[in-house]
């Protein structure tokens, strides 16, 4: 078990050796190592979620990151890179860590005493885990949407425009645009605009998912965190999120946590599969679906897990 | 397979049904009935108070409102200076403990250190439990005293120049009066408010604080955007629970406020409210007019306390209407 110690980059652990330490020059290098290890091996088979991007870099390192729930440790030695522009997913069984490591990249775990991190996060050449990082700033440069969707208690105007208003003086006309842009983004301007006063909870399930994923984009952060976005919606709605996070994923990187191998596979160029702490393997979704390297990850998605 | 529709059909199970259906019907009733009583209670006082009042309505008219004599000797009597007192305390006790409430219901549920919660609620809700007569005699022994020597002369030198606030913090520095008397209903309403508060603030989702913190906001920018909208039944409804009893509390306010029925602009003379002179004076009302005069009272502040709840819902209602409910 060599994950536990080393740098796993998409490519799988073999070439994603980053003790180098310089983490976004060698992550960019060790998804182009990837590229050549897998060139030599076997091809790598077509993507069924569309063009994965290979060539991107790295947006986010995690090296060596540890996670404590007071005295449980619920992340052991984590370290991966998320591409840049593209969709990589989090999937294992519940307590497994996944959304753990999603919470910590916009430190959202911080608003609860006794949880705490430690290791490294980079991004744009930053340790988004030092006391130092403005954590508004770091939020808004990191979007997030929730489980269950959450919708301000106001109008659905004044979602989008709430996070916004935090950060940037708009003109009335400009404030329009931009809520109209984000709205048509998640998909939901058709829906909603003749109802732009009405109170946010008033729309059904899946528009108010698609409100929240609206309301992130609003304030246009570089990354968007999932966390199992559609997990309580219907299959319909569902399908609406994935297509959305399909077409997000041109402009922004995305990680989605979900419980769903399917939409893992739907919506995913890269898929790492979380068990008891620890990243037992990432890869791009297609070789990790069709190809596991490890015992535990086969048994999972073939659903033998336990 | 065969058995279980025809255990479903046998008289047995046909029995037990009707026991239950009974009792649904018995505790729909006595519910109901419940339900009604709280009604008529409600009536039965509001007719009580009317028929009581009813001498001194017809003798005053609607000058009872604004007249501010209260003489017992010549049968003349105003509620004047009793609704001024009344609203009066209420609004100081109102303008300091709201904030007040508010902060602390914020930094328990919020801010504080885990660890510091429990000795904080535990601390308010003993305050809540202590009998008004308690703070009634610690403020007249104790507090009048200390207003009299220290914070009255130094509010008195403070604000003396000073154009609006020196006409109103003005006044005998002797302790007793309409600013005491605003200010131990204020820490006598604190623990209502902040209960109801507190309470409401941890109702509202996680996920809904943590959706607002992770667009990037403070936390006084989720306060303000996220949990005060989501949770304004709940604080204007504790408001309204402070106001209320800040209205109606009688025993502290009698020890405090000085029971002189004149009305003053400086909130250091002594004065007097509804329920004050109600206590007061219900045991030397002698006269038939007297009597009535004081029952007038408190259909006056049975009225106020409906026009408070009034607007309360009309505030709400005007804040749901901004959210495009």
């Amino acid at each position: 078990m060599n994950s536990t110690t080393q740098s796993l980059s998409p490519a799988g652990a073999t070439t994603a050796n980053r003790d180098t330490g310089q983490s976004a020059t060698s992550g960019l290098a060790s998804t182009l190592a990837r590229d050549e290890a897998s060139d030599r091996s076997e091809p790598m088979k077509k993507s069924t979620s569309g063009v994965v991007a290979k060539d991107n870099p790295t947006k986010i390192a995690v090296s060596d990151l540890n996670f404590h729930y007071g005295n449980f440790q619920a992340l052991k030695d984590i370290s991966l890179d998320i591409v840049d522009n593209e969709v990589t997913a989090f999937i294992g069984p519940s307590g497994c860590g996944k959304s753990t490591l999603l919470r910590c990249f916009n430190r959202i775990f911080e608003l609860y005493p006794g949880h705490r991190a430690s290791g490294s996060i980079e991004m744009d050449g930053m340790n988004l885990l030092d006391k130092s990082v403005d954590l508004n700033v770091l939020r808004s440069k990191i979007g997030m949407v929730f489980q269950k969707p959450t919708p301000f208690p106001m109008s659905i105007y004044d979602n989008i425009a709430f996070g916004v208003r935090l950060y940037e003086k708009l003109k009335r006309h400009e404030m329009d645009a931009r809520v109209e842009w984000s709205l048509r983004k998640a998909a939901l301007w058709d829906e909603v605009k003749d109802k732009l006063r009405q109170n946010g909870s008033a729309l059904s399930g899946g528009q108010q998912q698609r409100l929240c994923i609206a309301r992130a984009v609003a304030v246009q952060p570089e990354v968007l965190l999932l966390d199992e976005p559609a997990s309580a919606l219907d299959p319909v709605a569902t399908l609406k999120i994935e297509e959305l996070v399909h077409e997000l994923r041109e402009e922004y990187t995305i990680v989605v946590v979900t419980h769903n191998m399917q939409q893992a596979a739907r919506v995913a160029g890269y898929t790492a599969f979380f068990h008891l702490g620890e990243v037992v393997e990432y890869s791009d979704t297609d070789t990790l679906f069709t190809n596991p390297r490890e015992k535990r990850t086969e048994d999972y998605i073939t659903g033998r897990y336990g | 397979m065969s058995d279980i529709p025809a255990e479903a059909g046998s008289p047995l199970h046909v029995v037990r049904r009707r026991a239950g259906a009974l009792g649904d019907r018995l505790f729909h009733g006595i519910t109901g009935l419940s339900a009604i009583l709280v009604l008529a209670v409600i009536i039965g006082i509001a007719i009580s108070l009317l028929i009581g009042a009813w001498p001194a309505l017809m003798k005053f008219g609607l000058g009872f409102l604004t007249s501010d004599s209260w003489n017992p000797v010549t049968n003349d009597y105003g509620a004047l200076v009793a609704i001024y007192g009344t609203l009066v305390t209420s609004l100081i006790a109102m303008l300091i403990a709201v904030p007040v409430s508010f902060g602390i219901a914020l930094f328990v549920t919020e801010l504080s250190p885990r660890w510091l919660r429990r000795p904080i609620s535990t601390a308010i809700e003993l305050l809540a439990a202590i009998p008004s007569i308690i703070y009634g005699m610690w403020g007249l022994f104790v507090f009048a005293p200390f207003m009299s020597n220290y914070v009255q002369p130094w509010l008195l030198d403070t604000f003396e120049h000073v154009p609006l606030l020196g006409s109103l913090i003005a006044g005998p520095p002797i302790g007793i009066g309409v600013f005491t008397a605003g200010l131990i209903l204020a820490i006598m309403v604190i623990p209502f408010i902040t209960a109801v508060m507190r309470d409401t603030f941890e109702v509202v989702p996680g996920v809904l604080k943590e959706s607002s913190y992770a667009l990037g906001a403070t936390t006084w920018e989720v306060v303000r955007s996220v949990i005060l909208p989501y949770t304004k039944t709940g604080v204007v409804g504790g408001i309204m629970l402070g106001l209320g009893r800040a209205l109606g509390e009688t025993m502290a306010v009698t020890f405090v406020i000085g029971n002189s029925h004149n009305i003053n602009l400086g909130l250091f003379y002594p004065g007097n409210s509804i329920a004050a002179t109600l206590a007061n004076e219900f045991t030397e009302a002698d006269g038939q007019m007297y009597t009535s005069a004081l029952i007038a009272l408190g259909l006056v502040l049975f009225v106020i306390t409906l026009i408070v709840l009034s607007l309360a819902r009309l505030l709400l209602m005007r804040l749901s209407a901004q959210e495009g409910k």
